[in-house]
């Protein structure tokens, strides 16, 4: 200790818990777990483990960032079990907040744990069309106007419950090529897709969106991507991996990380791709492959969330939550030997 | 032949279960009934397993776990309505088999 402090100038500094402020290459001692840590930058992205959700969840509605997300609707193991259950996570834990007015399962969704929206809710139970949408406030679900299509399963992208596009989606076979846009009251049908689809991904705003994988005929995934310009839909470089029902977040049309999803109707994947405005790469799975996961929407490629889903086991959901880094984000590192 | 995988059951608690510097250094794969696959031959493999309180299962014990849980889904899969089975849409198919890795 003498000779770190002769070489950096300072003691090494004791903190119960992990030391946020620490700088890089900094040296502290974790009270708590009777450690010593430091502070490294990540040179690759990894996914890690997050708190896991109140209830187990497959096909919900997903929102928010990595350390503010919220997870509503969808189903637990068994059939149909469709609940209207929300959750809100700090970054730590999930906290069970006040369900939507009427479960259901594969809706869109996007915004943030305080501003959100659920359209498009593809609900066995006959009496709530499916075009319905509800807007979440961080403290209740209103019912508001429903969409004029009869859209569900498709991508979402914006960033409130005032801002959202609904892209393609069912009806089957092919999956439509209707978009649709709301703006707090009203929804609005802006320019097509070039291709439908349905169980596809999206992320962005309402001016600059990004949409891919999905399925395009009645049983094949594809892995075309479109990008949004705000004026019309432009088919970009594919995915590596053609997948639908993946989790997916990003910025605009030039950043953007989906991962996990189904390449057939038997195998769930790990695999993690980033978009960087210009075509796909390969990054670091998930640990455990699972499809029909939620995303927080407003997450980044640096910072990402996935939740829920279901595993290889389909039918099996889960509660599990992961947590993706990017390259560049703070590691704390503990000196084991 | 020497393998490439070991195996443990472990129950994932979620948040550090998984750290991101353990996810840097080796990858993980989640499986049904709580399995989960670290490289074999590795120190940062031991040292996740010993943090996790992991029961060390040989492959064939592990996949027996995974089959009983496949199992257990395809018969309860079996079981569902016809109209379930087979929707309009492709949304819920027979449970497949899994695999362990050597």
């Amino acid at each position: 200790m003498s000779t770190y402090k002769k070489e950096v100038g300072t003691g090494v500094q004791n903190n119960a818990g992990d030391y946020t402020g620490a700088v890089e290459g900094q040296l502290w001692y974790n009270s708590t777990d009777k450690s010593f840590q430091f502070r490294s930058f990540s040179t690759a992205g990894a996914w890690s483990t997050g708190g896991n959700l109140n209830a187990i969840k497959q096909q919900s509605g997903g929102a928010g960032t990595q350390t503010a997300a919220l997870n509503f609707g969808g189903r637990s193991t068994g059939s149909p079990n469709v609940t209207g259950q929300t959750e809100s996570y700090n970054g730590t834990s999930w906290t069970e907040l006040a369900d939507m007015n009427n479960g259901a399962v594969s809706m869109g969704g996007t915004g943030t744990n305080t501003s959100a929206l659920a359209m498009g809710k593809e609900d066995p139970i006959p009496s709530v069309p499916a075009q319905s949408t509800e807007s979440w406030n961080g403290t209740s679900w209103t019912e508001v106007t429903a969409m004029s299509s009869h859209t569900t399963r498709m991508g979402s992208a914006g960033v409130s419950n005032t801002s959202v596009l609904a892209i393609s989606g069912l009806p089957p076979p092919d999956g439509s090529l209707l978009v649709e846009q709301w703006n707090g009251s009203t929804w609005t049908e802006i320019a097509d897709v070039n291709d439908g689809r349905w169980a596809l991904s999206a992320n962005g705003t309402v001016t600059n969106a990004l949409a891919y994988g999905g399925i395009d005929t009645p049983t094949t995934n594809t892995a075309v991507t479109e990008s949004w310009n705000g004026s019309s839909w432009t088919e970009v470089h594919d995915l590596n991996t053609a997948r639908r029902e993946s989790g997916s977040c990003g910025a605009d049309n030039t950043s953007a990380i989906v991962y996990g999803g189904e390449t057939s109707s038997t195998v769930t994947v790990a695999n993690t791709e980033q978009w960087n405005g210009t075509c796909w790469t390969e990054v670091a799975d998930l640990a455990t492959a699972r499809n029909e996961l939620a995303a927080g929407k407003l997450g980044t490629t640096s910072a990402a969330i996935g939740y829920g889903g279901q595993n290889s086991v389909p039918g099996g959901s889960l509660v599990n939550t992961e947590e993706w880094n990017g390259a560049g984000s703070p590691v704390t590192e503990t000196i084991t030997d | 032949m020497a393998k490439t995988y070991q195996y443990c059951v472990a129950e994932n608690w979620g948040k550090g279960f998984i750290d991101h510097v353990e996810s840097q250094r080796i990858t993980f794969k989640g499986y049904p009934g709580n399995v989960w696959q670290v490289p074999a031959y590795n120190k940062h493999g031991n040292l996740w397993i010993s943090k996790v309180a992991g029961v060390v299962k040989t492959k064939d014990e592990a996949q027996a776990i995974v089959d009983a849980e496949v199992q257990a889904a395809q018969a309860a899969w079996d079981a569902l309505p016809d109209a379930e089975k087979a929707p309009a849409v492709e949304t819920n198919t027979r449970p497949a088999d899994i695999t362990l890795e050597e």
